[in-house]
């Protein structure tokens, strides 16, 4: 009986050497580069040009940020192209943020998107973006005391959160993409007096950028978007004088689909619970905010309107009118809906209550 | 007459539990998902629903079984076709049991090396594992369970962080109900029972456990509770992808965790697929004890030499096999296997068994 511990001490003792043996490559911190953001764009028919951001640690405690810039024809191999410039290997483990150039996105991002899906170092929750003008020039500047990974990833970062774009990563983008029935969005941005904006959404056809939809149309994007949002804001001019802005405590949306997969009508229901932020004419009575109320739901009614009949024409959907048919119809044909689409007859329904109107009457 | 063992090797029945749901949930829950929405799509809860309670009308039969004659699989086949094919029977099932726990080290080892360490020598890492493999079933039938206590218990949290990916879930994705024609969801039944095999061990430890009467029900519950752990990671899988991005998902519960993000972790897939190897010890070892315990049985050989062959078996065999299409090769053989003794065999016997008894009173009436 006494021989089994002894085994068992041998056995152990055996383990701390073997794990030597694992042949598993540590990778230490200070001596990699961690990429935080990466810039696509084609500069030929097959050819890329990458541009890879990196933190660079000052010994003062502030972040430079540095770049690498190489190309080639898949992107793995230009990120090999890329430590050939480095002194430490570069890893994509801390990936934040990536940017395709306009032109890039309008030929199509699906194959520049597959290094992304397939590695398993690399996150669900990078943001991507379209840059309107040249990705190197954009991740070339310093914008704040961060690497511009960072910087773009808490910008696009806040700006969801605070409610003012949609929400988007690589998992919203790619189950866009291959969902039946809903077309993929992402932001678009440029820099513009070495500040970077988010200008406007760009809207895909599958993996292939069509149209975009400016800030102002931000707030009805949203609003049809999700089911329940909150956050929204919200400015209109009535008549001459009259200027309003509000908020958005809470919005729902619903979709009437009598008779799905048919030509007959589609009618969105949107139920918004607003308060006013801003308003610059005289005193706000009751009676007031009743035909402030009717004068918003015209608003949204017709600006809404008239972005789905823009998708409708470009044969986008990006709202996911598709996916709300699809999940009232068995055995759903794709080829059919995106046939019978653009001539459905889609109309809005907003019912607005203005529930508070700030700390003065 | 009755061969159960002596009351300081049994255990309590409630343990049962433990021991079916540890050995039901293993690598499969990590990319059941792609199989089975390929014919049943977003009907496949019901697959899971179908699977589960199929799987356990089969605990019922084994329990009928097991219950009449008080003694494990080897000796009621013994009985029932005599010495020389009652073991052979016996060495398919040993034979399965093994191949279980193949299939589960070796899919566990692909596993790391293609989401962490891509280069990691599998000699060592299957070494390394079986050395504790070894440690646990060398112990006796009390300390497998109690690694399947600990093997449920301690990781359970892991389900808690598949809560994470709801934010972006759309769980309109469901309906349409009854999207698919019967047809195809039948078809897809066969491929998710792959997912609850392991609980035929249940056939070699029952006279291990202590008034095992009384664990039938706790053998139920289990087998619930991994019907509801699958129930649980389809629903979320079924809204977080879309039903094309789950067919290209080698392993979607995995994928699952890519959008995890906690302020100490960027990445949680490896500290998910690293806790994994304390869900899938307990279903090696046990399946491990099961076919040692067999050999043991049918050979009436040593326990302690039986182990260090069936290990090395394992060990071989874990590292002979190399590429994806060879591990599902494996996969497939192991539960084809499976299903036939599972879902052909089991209630064929217990039918033989039957009748076979009904046959004996009458003789033994007429010969009074």
């Amino acid at each position: 009986m006494r021989r089994v511990p002894n085994f068992l001490i041998l056995c152990l003792t055996m383990l701390l050497f073997l794990s030597g043996c694992m042949n598993i490559k540590a990778r230490v911190l200070d001596d990699i580069q961690l990429a935080t953001a990466a810039g696509y764009e084609y500069i030929d028919e097959d050819k890329i040009e990458l541009t890879a951001v990196f933190p660079n640690f000052q010994p003062d405690k502030s972040v430079k940020n540095e770049t690498l810039v190489a190309s080639s024809i898949l992107s793995k191999e230009v990120r090999d192209k890329l430590s050939l410039q480095s002194e430490k290997p570069l890893v994509s483990g801390k990936l934040e943020v990536t940017l395709y150039e306009k032109k890039t996105a309008e030929r199509g991002i699906k194959d520049l998107l597959d290094t992304l899906e397939r590695d398993p170092s690399v996150g669900s929750n990078v943001y991507l973006a379209v840059v309107d003008g040249s990705p190197k020039e954009l991740l070339n500047k310093q914008y704040g005391n961060m690497d511009n990974g960072i910087f773009l990833s808490n910008l696009i970062e806040q700006n969801i959160e605070s409610g003012l774009i949609h929400k988007t990563n690589l998992h919203q983008f790619s189950y866009k993409y291959y969902a039946e029935g809903i077309d993929p969005m992402l932001p678009i941005i440029e820099q513009k007096n070495g500040k970077i904006n988010l200008k406007a959404i760009g809207l895909f056809d599958e993996d292939k950028l069509v149209d975009q939809i400016e800030e102002k149309m931000y707030f009805y994007l949203k609003i049809l978007l999700n089911r329940k949002g909150e956050n929204d804001t919200h400015a209109i001019q009535l008549g001459e004088k009259t200027k309003l802005s509000i908020f958005n405590i809470s919005s729902k949306r619903k979709y009437h689909i009598p008779k799905p997969m048919t030509n007959s009508e589609i009618t969105v229901k949107v139920k918004l619970k607003s308060m006013i932020r801003e308003y610059n004419d005289g005193e706000l009575t009751d009676r007031k905010i009743k035909e402030l109320e009717k004068a918003f739901e015209e608003d949204i009614k017709r600006n809404s309107e008239e972005m789905i009949k823009q998708f409708q024409e470009k044969e986008i959907d990006p709202l996911g009118i598709g996916e709300e048919v699809r999940s009232r119809t068995r055995n759903w044909n794709k080829e059919k809906w995106e046939e019978i689409y653009p001539d459905i007859k889609i109309s809005v329904q907003v019912t607005m209550d203005i529930i508070q109107s700030g700390i003065v009457e | 007459m009755f061969d159960l063992e002596t009351k300081e090797l049994q255990i309590s029945p409630f343990l049962v539990f433990f021991i079916i749901n540890a050995v039901q949930v293993g690598i499969g829950v990590l990319g059941f998902q792609r199989v089975i929405m390929k014919s049943a799509g977003n009907d496949s809860w019901m697959v899971v629903l179908a699977a589960g309670m199929m799987v356990s009308f089969i605990i019922w039969l084994m329990y009928l079984l097991l219950n009449r004659h008080q003694k494990d699989i080897v000796q009621i086949q013994k009985d029932i076709f005599g010495k020389w094919v009652g073991s052979f029977i016996s060495l398919i099932w040993i034979i399965y049991w093994l191949l279980i726990g193949i299939v589960t080290l070796r899919n566990y080892i692909e596993i790391v090396e293609v989401w962490m360490f891509p280069t990691i020598n599998i000699y060592m890492f299957s070494l390394i594992f079986i050395i504790l493999v070894y440690y646990c079933v060398s112990g006796g039938f009390r300390v497998v369970t109690g690694l399947s206590f600990l093997g449920v218990c301690i990781p359970f949290y892991l389900f808690f962080t598949f809560l994470f990916p709801i934010e972006f879930a759309h769980f309109r994705n469901l309906l349409p109900i009854w999207n698919h024609s019967i047809k195809d969801i039948t078809f897809s039944i066969k491929d998710m029972i792959i997912g609850y095999l392991g609980f035929s061990t249940l056939l070699m430890y029952y006279p291990y456990i202590k008034h095992p009467k009384k664990s039938q029900k706790w053998a139920h519950l289990g087998n619930l509770l991994t019907m509801v752990i699958y129930l649980f990671i389809l629903i979320i899988t079924i809204g977080f992808f879309s039903e094309k991005q789950v067919s290209r998902q080698i392993w979607a519960t995995l994928s699952l965790w890519k959008i995890v993000e906690m302020p100490f972790v960027e990445r949680f897939e490896y500290i998910g697929i690293t806790s994994w190897a304390l869900i899938i010890l307990p279903n090696i070892c046990l399946s491990v004890w099961a076919s040692t315990k067999g050999i043991q049985k049918i050979f009436n050989l040593k326990p302690k030499r039986v182990v260090i062959v069936i290990l090395s078996i394992l060990f071989c065999v874990t590292v002979a096999v190399q590429g994806r299409e060879d591990i599902a090769l494996l996969s497939k053989t192991m539960s084809l296997i499976g299903l036939c003794l599972g879902f052909i065999y089991v209630p064929l016997l217990t039918l033989i068994s039957f009748l076979l008894s009904k046959m004996r009173r009458g003789k033994f009436e007429k010969g009074t």
